[in-house]
């Protein structure tokens, strides 16, 4: 969802792996992506924390992953409550 | 079950730690044990002087310590506080919550003030991610700081105010 959706780019340079975003000339967001084995489903813990870095509440992150958000309404989301500008 | 534990981490003072500490419970009267003793009391006006709160080692990054509070024989929360040392930064006044909410395993560190989580399979594991992801984070952010968005720039402000960066000889 964040790579194919969002259009995030996943930097793993460094300890962790972080998808980030850079949209109309800021960096929107930067999501860290836990890599452990018992990780490969988000338990609500993560969702929330992943929500979190993304700006939204975690029914919204959810909907972002299954596709009622779209990117747009993300955006205008995110503009609508400061976070870009 | 215990509540879940969070942990809550102060650098300074017992009677400063302790304060803070005490605004972040739910509860005013209280019993608190600590690895080095135990506090009695209303714990808004307890002082700590002749116990030591934190006992920071040098020889981790970061560790935490279960500090029992309990008001009743039936309500006790189990709370953690977390020594981060040693890793190039001194981090002022941290409150770093670890929990496993959803029981699944995972245990969650994150803290108040920014986005930064960690996770692993012990507490221990989630605290050594988190702390080694905050300082990566801030550093990502402080790189970029003319080029964030409104959302980061506060949290890197919020980082900036907490982190402090110790000279390496």
């Amino acid at each position: 969802m964040l790579r194919n959706k969002l259009e995030a780019i996943l930097d793993s340079s460094k300890d962790h792996r972080f998808y980030e975003l850079y949209a109309e000339g800021q960096w929107v967001f930067r999501t860290k992506v836990s890599t452990g084995g018992k990780y490969k489903s988000l338990g609500d813990d993560l969702i929330a924390k992943m929500a979190k870095q993304c700006f939204v509440n975690n029914k919204q992150f959810i909907d972002l992953v299954d596709c009622p958000m779209s990117k747009a309404q993300w955006v205008a989301h995110l503009k609508a409550n400061g976070h870009i500008v | 079950m215990p509540e879940l534990v969070h942990c809550s981490l102060q650098m300074g003072n017992s009677s400063f730690a302790l304060s803070n500490f005490a605004s972040a419970l739910p509860w005013d009267d209280v019993s608190i044990k600590t690895p080095y003793g135990v506090m009695s009391g209303s714990i808004g006006t307890t002082t700590s002087n002749s116990t030591q709160f934190i006992s920071p080692s040098p020889m981790k990054a970061a560790y935490a310590e279960t500090v029992e509070v309990q008001r009743n024989s039936e309500e006790r929360l189990f709370v953690q506080h977390t020594v981060i040392n040693g890793v190039g930064f001194n981090v002022a006044y941290l409150l770093v919550l670890t929990s496993d909410d959803d029981g699944d395993g995972t245990w969650v560190a994150s803290d108040l003030f920014s986005n930064v989580y960690g996770a692993g399979e012990s507490q221990q594991q989630a605290i050594d991610d988190y702390v080694s992801g905050l300082i990566e984070h801030f550093q990502w952010l402080d790189s970029r700081r003319e080029q964030l968005s409104p959302g980061l720039r506060a949290e890197l402000s919020e980082l900036s105010s907490r982190l402090r960066h110790i000279a390496t000889t």
